[in-house]
């Protein structure tokens, strides 16, 4: 069985606490689970590294007050700081308006952490909830939910996103919006999908059989099998948001100057491309970075939580 | 306790329709345990999901307790009826520790003291507090059963309606299982039906048996007649003869079997 690994019999103190096969309580169940999990994780170095990136951006947007050295804002004095290349004042040059590009890349980490987030925590639950109810339900419900899912999977993201903006105007709020509107669709595929696997289940049905409600089944004993497969997604999803957002912005219809948003700095430093290659350079770097941190973290989710794999 | 009259079950219609069972009628007094016996596709699984909801009536009636069934079922019908499916390592959560599995029906019906009858229920199975947090993957099949009883006895039902509770464990645990279920039905004055293809787990656990085949009853016979070998019936003797195991010299088998 994939869930009990040979344990040896040297493992004292809190490992044989997490891994004791008799738990004594909910969480002490719960936490050995979390940490066969981890350990399974841990043993990817890649995926260990995208955690690392993923966790430092947490930390770089927590503290950014305290790291960068400049104002993301206020420029310098443009006379005489307008442009420099990287040096030990101003770590990775300044830009067009002698804004130390640094800060600006530290602050610029917040709006894309709040970019991530945003619409994690919107497309989620919809699509959840969508390919759940029409997946457990099925009939008409499940044609009716379906079929607004294709509707909304047949527009290409940026396009919609660029509509979608267009109409409500410029902003990283509505940028978000226009995002999370449309990465839903996939979502609510993929749980579809997983909740089809398990509807006609025996431990369904003995849960129907116990006189539980609808509403009781799809959130207590469908929704929990399939939000492991959802949150491999989402991770994985993450580096195309990140990418559509900072699309927006350097198109000019996502973050509005002077936020510092990466992809709207890399739209500026386009004038200068040549010459001055660390204006547009290092927020693109910035971008790649991030993208990639998810992109690894999200490929060692897969290999834990993938249901097929794990029993 | 439980009476099913002319039960008749369709699934599909035009040229998918399918007859799983034909008019079907049998009696069962309380306390009593009543086998459904035949070979695969016979219907008697299906009988057993009609009489709990998960498979439709077509027509004809089935009593509870004198009331008839409503569809869907009522909150007051699951208190009464309860099941076992055949499967252990499906009919548990698989994300759902023991403790999350046994306090889902007492949630579901508002039930007090969810702790003290967690634990009693672990006790009626023969399992102890030790298996209460655990998840089914660190359980063994024989344990899983015990948990699937455990969960269906846990609202105190008084029919148990068990879906060949034995056939997907070893030799040895499925004694086990059919002495504890023996054991329960005694001490709490359960009324079982028991479906099986197994004519020794019926014998053992039942008085009373129907042989069905193709959806349709064939004798109504009793397990001490099962076991002297008097079977009235031309299929019921083929299946006492196929559940002696193979012989060399035995007779060919009925052509109605290979049906």
């Amino acid at each position: 069985m994939a869930g009990s690994p040979a344990l040896s019999p040297s493992s004292t103190g809190w490992r044989a606490w997490l891994l004791s096969p008799e738990p004594h309580s909910r969480w002490q169940a719960r936490l050995g689970r979390f940490y066969l999990g981890w350990r399974a994780f841990s043993r990817n170095p890649l995926a260990v590294i995208g955690l690392g990136i993923v966790l430092l951006l947490i930390l770089v947007a927590l503290f950014a007050d305290v790291i960068a050295p400049y104002s993301p804002v206020a420029g310098g004095d443009l006379r005489t700081q307008r442009l420099l290349p990287p040096s030990e004042t101003f770590w990775l040059g300044t830009d067009d308006q002698a804004r130390d590009i640094f800060s600006r890349i530290v602050y610029g980490s917040r709006i894309t952490l709040f970019v991530v987030v945003l619409v994690a925590l919107i497309a989620t639950p919809i699509g959840l909830l969508v390919g759940t109810v029409a997946g457990y339900l099925g009939g008409w419900v499940d044609t009716v939910l379906m079929r607004i899912t294709d509707i909304f999977l047949a527009f290409p993201r940026l396009v919609l996103a660029l509509a979608f903006v267009a109409a409500l105007g410029p902003g990283i709020e509505n940028a978000i919006i226009a995002i999370a509107i449309t990465s839903w669709p996939p979502y609510a595929r993929i749980a579809r999908a997983e909740t089809l696997m398990v509807r006609n289940s025996d431990f369904i049905a003995s849960v129907k059989l116990q006189g539980a409600s609808t509403p009781r089944i799809i959130l207590g004993h469908v929704v929990p099998l399939c939000v492991s497969s959802l949150i491999v997604r989402v991770t994985l999803d993450m580096a195309g948001i990140i990418l559509t957002a900072a699309g927006l912005g350097f198109l000019g219809l996502g973050a509005q100057p002077p936020m510092p948003e990466w992809g709207a700095m890399v739209a500026t430093g386009r004038n200068y491309l040549i010459d001055q290659w660390w204006v547009a350079a290092m927020p693109g770097i910035a971008i790649f970075v991030v993208s990639l941190g998810f992109n690894l973290l999200g490929d060692g989710l897969r290999d834990v939580l993938d249901p097929k794999a794990a029993k | 306790m439980l009476d099913i009259q002319k039960l008749q079950v369709v699934f599909g219609t035009g040229r998918l329709r399918v007859d799983a069972v034909k008019d079907v009628s049998f009696h069962v007094e309380p306390g009593e345990a009543y086998g459904l016996v035949g070979e695969s596709g016979s219907g008697k699984s299906t009988v057993l999901r009609a009489i709990c909801g998960l498979a439709p009536i077509t027509s004809g009636r089935v009593l509870v307790d004198g009331a008839e069934v409503t569809t869907p079922r009522s909150k007051a019908f699951y208190r009464t009826v309860q099941m076992v499916f055949q499967d252990p390592y499906a009919s548990l959560h698989p994300r759902h520790t023991v403790d999350r599995t046994l306090s889902e029906p007492l949630a579901i019906h508002g039930e007090k003291d969810t702790e003290t009858r967690i634990l009693q229920a672990l006790r009626e199975v023969g399992l102890g507090p030790s298996f209460r947090f655990r998840y089914p993957h660190q359980l063994s099949g024989g344990q899983r059963q015990r948990i699937a009883i455990a969960r269906a006895l846990i609202l105190r039902p008084k029919v148990l309606l068990l879906d060949e509770p034995t056939s997907a464990l070893d030799a040895s645990v499925q004694a086990e299982i059919l002495n504890l279920l023996d054991d329960l039905r005694r001490k709490m004055g359960l009324t079982y039906i028991l479906v099986s293809h197994d004519l020794a787990v019926v014998a053992h656990l039942c008085e009373r048996l129907l042989v069905m085949r193709h959806g349709e009853a064939v004798e109504e016979t009793t397990s001490a007649a099962l076991r002297s070998g008097a079977a009235s019936n031309e299929y019921t003797q083929s299946l006492i003869q196929a559940s002696q195991g193979f012989t060399r010299n035995a007779k060919p088998p009925l052509q109605s079997l290979a049906g």
